[in-house]
């Protein structure tokens, strides 16, 4: 027994030398505990810029919170037209937010500039809009840092804003995280 | 000795908080086991932009991707857009292995999507002088990701192909490793532009 124990503690002290990617944990998002119309965004490194000339810089993002219930953030009214639809959205800091923060400017508002799809009776059909936008639909690649797509339902009221369940980190009937969207691989941003 | 038992659980506790990064995986090559001339992609999410005509700033096109596991066959042209042939027995050649934007830019299937392998069709005797073009600055900036046009060309990997005695035949190299074991072979193994300046 002592020897097994021995043999435990020993892979333990290897594995304590091994250093996680954290990169992975850079803008990695999660929602509230317990959930409410609000995601926790870390912190991490982007880089706006790319193409042709344009701006290249190193940006470090602190840690950011995405208020659905602020249209001066998100640009987002959530205001729904049809009770208990869904909304599939990517969650995308807005290009001129990332890159000018840095530079000193008081650049503040808006934080994000999201991918937002079409109100549906489905979150399958939400969570299909958010595959199409990442599997090539649309030129909205543009001047955004991706983050993550969300999958929004409205609470029952129509014709108020933010009118959104609260987010989970997964479906459980409520407004929740679907996919990762962050840009890991990518060519010219 | 409870103790220490207890100490061990308190660490697992601790390690079952960590989530893996699987987008260090995404992408990443692999020969087939036994090895032949194929070389295996794993899937992954991938932002590419093209500018297919090499037109203004305006007209540069960028969409997101999930990019299914893909295998690219370096004898097939139809898989890596170019035609692979020795006309020196036994000698050298060395490759790019990138993936190209998809033939059908929104919600492709996986017949879509195919690779190209950037060369410049020179033969050399030596393994070590191939793998010296492949790190060279010029062949490196030669590649269509340098250039933009054509479609955007997503590194993968380089590849030193080595003839397998037969010239003039389309194909005719010895199957792929991981490593240089005296046929053909992956190197450098990880191209993926992950630390890159416009990621």
């Amino acid at each position: 027994m002592i020897s097994v124990l021995r043999h435990m503690e020993k892979l333990q002290e290897r594995e304590a030398a091994f250093v996680p990617d954290d990169k992975w944990y850079n803008l990695l998002i999660a929602p509230s505990c317990p959930p409410d119309k609000q995601l926790h965004i870390r912190n991490g490194i982007v880089n706006p810029g790319g193409r042709w000339g344009f701006i290249m810089q190193d940006d470090f993002i602190p840690d950011i919170v995405c208020d659905f219930e602020n249209i001066d953030e998100t640009q987002m009214a959530l205001n729904f037209t049809n009770a208990g639809y869904y909304l599939g959205i990517i969650l995308c800091y807005a290009g001129d937010w990332a890159a000018y923060r840095t530079l000193g400017a008081a650049y503040e508002e808006p934080i994000f500039d999201n991918v937002v799809g079409n109100e549906v009776a489905t979150a399958a059909e939400a969570e299909a809009e958010i595959d199409a936008f990442l599997n090539g639909v649309d030129q909205w690649y543009y001047y955004r840092v991706p983050l993550w797509g969300v999958v929004l339902k409205n609470d029952g009221v129509v014709g108020v804003n933010y009118a959104i369940l609260p987010v989970d980190a997964v479906n459980r009937g409520r407004s929740y995280m679907y996919r990762d969207a962050r840009a890991r691989h990518s060519l010219f941003p | 000795m409870i103790t220490r038992f207890y100490k061990l659980l308190t660490v697992e506790k601790k390690k079952g908080g960590y989530v893996p990064s699987n987008d260090w995986y995404e992408l990443r090559v692999a020969p087939s086991c036994p090895p032949d001339k194929q070389i295996h992609m794993r899937g992954g999410r991938v932002y590419l932009g093209a500018n297919p005509g090499w037109v203004a700033y305006d007209d540069y096109e960028q969409r997101a991707y999930t990019v299914p596991p893909l295998s690219a066959d370096l004898s097939d042209p139809d898989s890596v857009t170019i035609d692979v042939t020795f006309t020196n027995a036994d000698y050298y050649q060395f490759f790019l292995l990138q993936l190209r934007l998809p033939a059908v830019v929104e919600e492709p299937a996986e017949s879509d999507w195919s690779f190209y392998l950037h060369g410049t069709l020179d033969e050399f005797a030596t393994a070590g002088e191939a793998e010296e073009w492949l790190d060279s600055y010029d062949f490196q900036h030669s590649s269509p990701w340098y250039e933009g046009a054509e479609g955007t060309c997503y590194p993968l990997c380089g590849v030193v192909l080595r003839n397998d005695g037969q010239t003039g035949i389309s194909g005719a190299f010895l199957p792929i490793d991981m490593v240089n074991r005296g046929r053909s072979y992956i190197w450098p193994t990880d191209m993926r532009p992950l630390q890159d300046i416009y990621s």
